[in-house]
Parts: structure tokens; C-alpha cells; sequence
């Protein structure tokens, strides 16, 4: 059974316990007021029974005038109590007594007459009056004997109607606790009800949620019980499923992440050792191409053209080329699978190192070098001095034919990064081909115009991607060039 | 029988033409007198400790100098290095590795092995004749053995 309707019918219930009260009082109200009004109208004929019982006694010893009018109007007022006794006394008893009542009013009216006209011959002579005195004496113990029966008569009238009070009375207190004790009992046994099920239910919905708390995804709870627990329990349950689907992802999630991880370790063993051999494997033919073109030189001798030494001379030139690529692809490749050492640089003074290695006393003199008041930043050492090693490099190498020999260093604290630049007079570049700039290998300039791999910059790009930040350039051609980039800071 | 004969450098590597152009760059440097080319590690093993073939060799008759390629067949050059570090009679030989590249793995494990030099091959051959020059100086000439 659900609570809900567990719930309702107890309240139902109530209700109409509560209306059939209602209802009994008003009727058992009406019935108490009109046999009050009954009981009322009984005690009125046995007072007008005894007032003229007393008006008669009067009569009899005075013999006036005063008393006999007042006993007729009494006896008219009894007669209409009685014919209202009639009409409202609905008991077969009452009717019975009332009838009675009647004959008997009827035989005293008859005799209280019979007594009035025999006074009236008491006033002649002896004989006559002695008889008419005998007489009299028998009328007055006739009525007293009616009346008698007459006062029983209304006593047990009063009698009856007080009993009938009484039984309304006592009717409706026992139909009002009647009312009261269903209702109780309803309460009462649905009270009971809702715990035991209020009780059980919460009971199992522990028991089940402790399981599955305690991991156990597997556990269902019971549901057959039909009321709003099992409800509860059948959304819990949903939410099981729910998590144990979701548990499940995510450690096939992890077992994924796992396998890519191996995958990708294996793939960077396997990189590390294609290095390998393209360092040892590479080199050994380069080194025969360079040493044997020398030997072959030695050689000749002068036998040698000019042609047959300018020929060798590119042959040992593309060899040592070929090493310096080897060498930059190798590097780069470490810089990918090197740990980072962090610590806290002082950024100013490491690009002036920079510069006074890159650019040697000589030409450092040469140049309107300045530095700004640089942010520090948490980076590792090494790598960040081959940065600016390399942006400086370039400012000077692409300075070289410009007339303003000035390179500028500054940097600025942002929103969470530091941006730092180096920013040359010199001949610049095309800004449409500015994401070309930090590709491997790719250059805006011939290689006899200003010598280089195409690496330094691919090198910067990949040490700061490193570290979590970005590179960018801006430039104009023949007016010169600024790179940037920027480090995250730590908070 | 062996015949005995005086060995000044002892050059294993088993690229023949690196070996060749190694020898040219002593030559060079006038320092190619007694060089003895040895094509894998474990001929030189036999070699230094009079095994196999070089039976009979007088074992305390050992070269001034050896230069030993890292990758060889058979037994490869770290093998060589400790075994050599780690007899008596010939840990005090010098061992000079030479590599293909300063940043292999298996320079860090020479060191740890007691080599006491190492050269770049560079694939410049002239670079190599001067870092073979420097290196035949003071091994060979500045450095005196105990």
C-alpha cells in the first residue's frame, strides 16, 4: 500500500468521523432541546394537576366563588397541555397515560360540577342538606381519588419525558466517543502502517546505499514493494547505473590513456634510437666524402685544376653541410625529450651574456646594444640562454648591411606571461611570410646572402612551446624586425 | 706464433675507411710509426690480454695509446674499455673513445668506465687531423707513463 493512499485515507477518514459527529450533534441537539421542550410541558401539567388539586381543596372548606373560577381555568389550561401532550408526545406509553389522563380529567370535570350544583342544595332544609352533605363527602373522595391517579399520571409522565432526556443525552455521548474512538483507531493503525513502511523502507535504502557506498556498483536495491520507497530505490538504483557506466568509461579511459602512453613511449624510444643511428650511420659516409675529396686533393696535388679544387671544394662543402644538418636535427629532436630544470633566471643579464658571446667584443662595440628592465622568469637555464642566443644572433646577422647598428631588448609583464622581444635596424622581412619564420629549415633569405640552416628560430619556437609559451614576429622589409615571446609566470 | 713487434698506437675501428683516414690524420701529425688497426673488440681483447691469436704476446708490452670506436662488432668498445680499466696490467694504458657525436649516451658511461679522452670524428677531415694532433701531443709525447 502507498503512503500517499495510506496518507489520504487516513485523513478521509477523520474527515468524515468528523462529519458523522457533526451531524449527530446537530440532530441529537434537536432532539435534546425538544425533549427538554416535552419534559418542560409534563412538568407543567403536574404543577397544573396540583394547583388544582390545591384550588379544589380550597374550594371544598370555603365554599367561594374565587377558587371555583380558578379551578375552571385551570382546568382549561389542562386541557389545552394535554391536547398539546397529545400532539407532541410521540411514545405509545405517553399516549396510553394521556388518554388515561383525559377520561379521567373528564370524570373530575363531571364531578367538580356535580359538587357545585350539590352545594347550592346544601342551603335548604335538614334532610336535604344532611344528603346533600353525605353526598358532597362522597363527590369530594370520587375526585380525590381521580385526582390522585391523575398526579400519577403526570409524574409518570415526567417520568417518561426525564428518561427520554436522559437516553438522547447519554445516545449521544456514546456516538460521539464512538466517533472519536474510529478516528483514533484510524490514525492509529495507519500511523503504525506508514512507519513499519516508513521503517523498512528507509531501513533497506541504508542498507543499499552503504553497499553501493562502499563500492560494491553492482548491488541493486529491491523495489517490489509498491510504495514511494521502492520509488526512491529505483532512482537510486538509476544513479548506480549511471556511475557504474561511468566508472566503467573512465577506466577504459585509463586503460586507454595507459596503452597511448606506452605507445607513445615506445614510439620515442624508437625516435630516440632512429637519432641514434642517424648520428653514428649518417656521419660515417659524410666523414668518408669529406676525408677521402681531402686525400684526393692531396693527392693530385698539382695535377689538381682550378675546376677538379673548386669541385672537390663543393663536394666537402655539401658533406660538412649535410653534418651541420644532421647535428641541428638531432639537437632539436633532444630538446623535445630532455627534462626541464626549472629555476628563477634574471632574464636582463642573461640576454647581455648572450650578446657579448654571440656578437665578441668586436663587433658588440659596433652596436647600439640596450637592454630594458626585463621581468624575470622560471625557466630552465640553458635553454633559454640558447634562445637568446639565437634571436640575438639573427638581430646581428640581418644588421650587418643596415647603416643603424641597433638592437633593442625589452620585455613586459601581462596578464599571466611575461613578453619579451628583440628588436633589430636591419633589413626586416616580408610580414606576409611571417609564419614562415619558425618553420625548420625555412628561410626568407638565400643562403649566400646571410649564411644559416634555418634551424635557430625553429629551435627558439620549439624551447619556448617547451615552457609553455608562444612565439611571433613583426616586420617591416628595410626597416627592420622584432621577435617575440612569451613565458607563462608562475603565480 | 705471434710476431712480436712494437706497437705504439693501438687503433680499433671497424669502419675501414674511418680506420684509413684516422691513420692518414696520424700520419699527418707524424705520430703513424707504430699504429695497429684492429677491426672489432673482441680481436683487440685478444690482442692485449695474448689470447687467440696473439698468443704468446708478452701481455706488459702495451701500447702507448689506445683510440677505440665505441660501435664495433662482436664485443663492442664499452666492453673493451672495461675490461681494459679493470685489469691490472692494463688500466694505466691511456683510452682515448672516439665518437660520433659528444652528445651520445655512451660518453657519460666511458667516463664512468675511467676513459681519459674522447674525439669527435668531425666529418671535416681537417678538423680531425687537429684534434688528432692534439690529442697524439699529450698522450704520446707530453704525458710521460708511469
Amino acid at each position: 500500500m502507498r503512503i500517499r493512499s495510506l496518507l489520504a485515507l487516513t485523513m478521509g477518514a477523520s474527515l468524515a468521523m468528523i462529519l458523522v459527529s457533526l451531524g449527530s450533534l446537530w440532530y441529537s441537539t434537536d432532539r435534546i432541546w425538544k425533549a427538554n421542550k416535552d419534559l418542560s410541558l409534563a412538568n407543567d401539567i403536574g404543577d397544573t394537576v396540583l394547583e388544582r388539586i390545591m384550588l379544589r381543596d380550597e374550594y371544598y372548606i370555603h365554599r367561594e366563588e374565587r377558587p371555583k373560577s380558578q379551578w375552571l381555568a385551570k382546568t382549561a389550561t389542562l386541557a389545552g397541555q394535554l391536547t398539546r401532550a397529545r400532539l407532541d408526545f410521540q411514545g405509545a406509553k405517553d399516549q396510553e397515560i394521556l388518554v388515561e389522563m383525559s377520561e379521567v380529567g373528564a370524570n373530575i370535570n363531571s364531578l367538580f360540577a356535580k359538587l357545585i350544583e350539590n352545594t347550592r342544595g346544601m342551603d335548604s332544609d335538614p334532610i336535604a342538606r344532611s344528603l346533600a352533605a353525605e353526598y358532597d363527602q362522597t363527590l369530594f373522595s370520587q375526585l380525590n381519588i381521580r385526582a390522585s391517579i391523575l398526579r400519577d399520571d403526570a409524574a409518570r409522565l415526567v417520568e417518561l419525558r426525564f428518561g427520554e432526556l436522559s437516553f438522547l443525552m447519554s445516545a449521544s455521548n456514546w456516538l460521539f466517543g464512538a466517533c472519536l474512538a474510529v478516528v483514533v483507531a484510524v490514525v492509529l493503525v495507519n500511523g503504525f502502517l506508514i512507519g513499519r513502511i516508513l521503517n523498512a523502507g528507509i531501513g533497506r535504502l541504508k542498507e543499499g546505499t552503504t553497499v553501493i557506498g562502499g563500492g560494491e556498483l553492482s548491488y541493486r536495491l529491491a523495489t517490489d514493494s509498491g510504495d514511494e520507497i521502492s520509488e526512491v530505490a529505483l532512482g537510486i538504483n538509476r544513479m548506480t547505473e549511471s556511475l557504474a557506466g561511468l566508472l566503467t568509461s573512465k577506466a577504459n579511459l585509463e586503460e586507454s590513456v595507459a596503452l597511448r602512453t606506452a605507445e607513445l613511449r615506445t614510439s620515442n624510444e624508437e625516435l630516440e634510437s632512429f637519432a641514434y643511428s642517424v648520428a653514428h650511420d649518417l656521419r660515417a659516409p659524410l666523414r668518408s666524402i669529406d676525408g677521402y675529396s681531402r686525400l684526393l686533393e692531396e693527392e693530385l696535388g698539382p695535377a689538381l685544376s682550378a675546376e677538379g679544387a673548386r669541385i672537390l671544394a663543393i663536394i666537402r662543402g655539401g658533406a660538412v653541410k649535410m653534418d651541420d644538418l644532421i647535428g641541428s636535427l638531432l639537437e632539436i629532436s633532444r630538446l623535445g625529450r630532455t627534462d626541464l630544470c626549472l629555476s628563477a633566471v634574471d632574464m636582463r643579464s642573461t640576454a647581455s651574456d648572450a650578446f657579448a658571446l654571440v656578437a665578441g667584443p668586436e663587433v658588440a662595440s659596433d652596436f647600439d646594444f640596450r637592454v630594458g628592465n626585463l621581468p624575470d622568469a622560471y625557466v630552465d637555464a640553458p635553454m633559454i640562454e640558447r634562445v637568446w642566443a639565437n634571436l640575438l644572433s639573427n638581430a646581428l646577422k640581418y644588421s650587418v648591411p643596415s647603416p643603424r647598428h641597433s638592437i633593442e631588448v625589452g620585455g613586459r609583464a601581462e596578464d599571466g606571461v611575461s613578453v619579451y622581444y628583440v628588436r633589430d635596424r636591419g633589413v626586416g622581412f616580408d610580414p606576409r611570410y611571417a609564419d614562415k619564420l619558425f618553420g625548420m629549415f625555412n628561410r626568407l633569405h638565400g643562403e649566400v646572402e646571410f649564411p644559416g640552416n634555418g634551424v635557430g628560430l625553429a629551435m627558439v619556437k620549439k624551447i619556448v612551446a617547451r615552457h609553455g609559451g608562444k612565439v611571433w614576429a613583426e616586420g617591416r622589409l628595410g626597416e627592420g624586425s622584432t621577435f617575440y615571446f612569451s613565458i607563462p609566470r608562475r603565480s | 706464433m705471434y710476431e712480436q713487434k712494437q706497437v705504439d698506437i693501438l687503433l680499433v675501428e671497424d669502419n675501414p675507411n674511418d680506420a684509413e683516414l684516422a691513420i692518414r690524420a696520424l700520419r699527418k701529425n707524424r705520430l703513424a710509426n707504430n699504429v695497429l688497426h684492429l677491426g672489432d673488440g673482441a680481436e683487440a681483447l685478444d690482442y692485449l690480454f695474448a689470447r687467440g691469436a696473439y698468443e704468446g704476446r708478452d701481455v706488459s708490452d702495451r701500447p702507448r695509446l689506445i683510440l677505440l670506436d665505441l660501435k664495433l662488432p662482436k664485443v663492442d668498445g664499452l666492453e673493451v674499455l672495461k675490461e681494459v680499466k679493470a685489469d691490472e696490467r692494463t688500466r694505466l694504458t691511456p683510452v682515448v673513445v672516439l665518437t660520433t657525436s659528444k652528445e651520445e649516451r655512451d660518453l657519460i658511461e666511458s667516463y664512468r668506465l675511467g676513459v681519459n679522452s674522447y674525439i669527435v670524428k668531425p666529418v671535416d677531415f681537417d678538423k680531425f687531423v687537429d684534434a688528432v694532433k692534439e690529442l697524439g701531443l699529450y698522450w704520446l709525447l707530453l704525458n710521460e707513463q708511469p
